[in-house]
């Protein structure tokens, strides 16, 4: 079955309007003689025109440039989405912690130096600035349980006071 | 493979490829040769004018940030029509349904015929409008359908419609333009 001359026509007007193909000598006969068919080649020019206008709004090589820059500065997703829980593990570990100290009373000669960095890892300020290995080994190390990364073991914890407790707690966080 | 015309999508799985093993002109590529046709969607589908570039540049960010949900059964350029598309429905859902339209925003005038210019002008800017109180499948099919030369496979596909479906929207959203700008 043929199609009317119109319905082809409406069919073929995306691609000579996109400039991939030209009128038959038909079609251009037909398109002069019909005005239903004129207006849709019509609205589809005003289309394009509109295409041109946007593309006039937008720079390619800027927004490569930008989305580049962004791509460098923010880790893989998976590795995002895996910091989460390093945000996640560290705020359990702090509230263990505090939980350890609130229920013992510890005696006072036997207060340990507590190490004035936190443990290896447990950073959080500056993790934006980390390479991804750098996420990566931190992410390791804080996958470890937290007493193979403490640079203080478990009686220790238990026997620092509230201010020291405080302290190492801010540090922790930054 | 459903593929919207366009550069040549084997040669952007090449790039995508090349970007993958950490290539970043590779990247800069895919950006240069798909941001025309992500902004001219962007902006004709309402997008205020100062927020192409920026939504554009969102896009493909995103695509970058999830290939690794890509998987090639679209070509990368559906896919940013995609993703393009839920971000302006986001931009759009933030303003509460409110379409930012801007009308200054016009072409260098031909000198040549400044009344024809005039004219042809108010009539993109009537289009624009007419198409933002057009359904949202029927703006977008019209889109890609007139500006990209998409097949109706390959806009069912960006649109996760049928092919049916789409020529159906194609033919409504332009029986109500042209009534509108006849």
């Amino acid at each position: 079955m043929t199609e009317p001359p119109c319905t082809r026509l409406s069919e073929r007007i995306p691609e000579v309007a996109t400039g991939r193909a030209d009128w038959s000598a038909g079609e251009a006969e037909h398109l002069s003689a019909c005005a239903a068919c004129r207006a849709e080649w019509q609205l589809a020019q005003t289309a394009q025109r509109l295409a041109r206008r946007a593309e006039a709004l937008i720079d390619p090589d800027r927004v490569a440039d930008h989305v580049m820059r962004r791509l460098a500065e923010s880790p893989a997703r998976g590795i995002g989405r895996r910091l989460r829980w390093v945000g996640v593990t560290v705020a359990a570990a702090a509230a263990i912690l505090l939980v350890v100290r609130v229920t013992s009373t510890p005696s006072p000669e036997m207060m340990p130096v507590v190490a004035s960095v936190p443990p290896d890892g447990l950073f959080l300020r500056g993790l934006d600035s980390l390479t991804v290995e750098e996420l990566e080994s931190v992410l390791v190390s804080i996958d470890q349980p937290i007493a193979a990364v403490s640079t203080i073991d478990a009686y220790e914890w238990q026997s620092l006071d509230d201010h020291e407790l405080e302290r190492l707690l801010r540090e922790w966080e930054g | 493979m459903t593929a919207l015309p366009g550069p040549d999508s084997a040669t952007d799985a090449a790039l995508i490829e090349a970007y993958r093993a950490g290539s970043e002109p590779a990247a800069s590529e895919l950006v240069s040769r798909h941001a025309p046709a992500v902004g001219r969607f962007l902006y004709s589908a309402g997008a205020a004018a100062s927020d192409v570039e920026d939504l554009a540049q969102e896009a493909f960010f995103r695509a970058f940030r999830r290939l690794d949900t890509w998987r090639g059964d679209a070509s990368f350029r559906s896919w940013l029509f995609s993703i393009a598309r839920n971000l302006l429905k986001d931009e759009f859902r933030k303003r509460r349904g409110r379409h930012v339209l801007s009308i200054e925003d016009h072409d260098v005038p031909n000198r040549d015929d400044p009344a024809g210019e005039v004219e042809a002008q108010e009539a993109a800017d009537q289009l624009r409008r007419g198409l933002m109180d057009l359904p949202r499948l029927q703006r977008e099919v019209f889109l890609l359908r007139v500006q990209e030369g998409g097949s109706y496979d390959e806009i069912a596909a960006v649109l996760d419609t049928t092919p049916g479906a789409a020529r159906v929207h194609y033919h409504h959203a332009v029986k109500r333009l042209k009534e509108l700008l006849s």
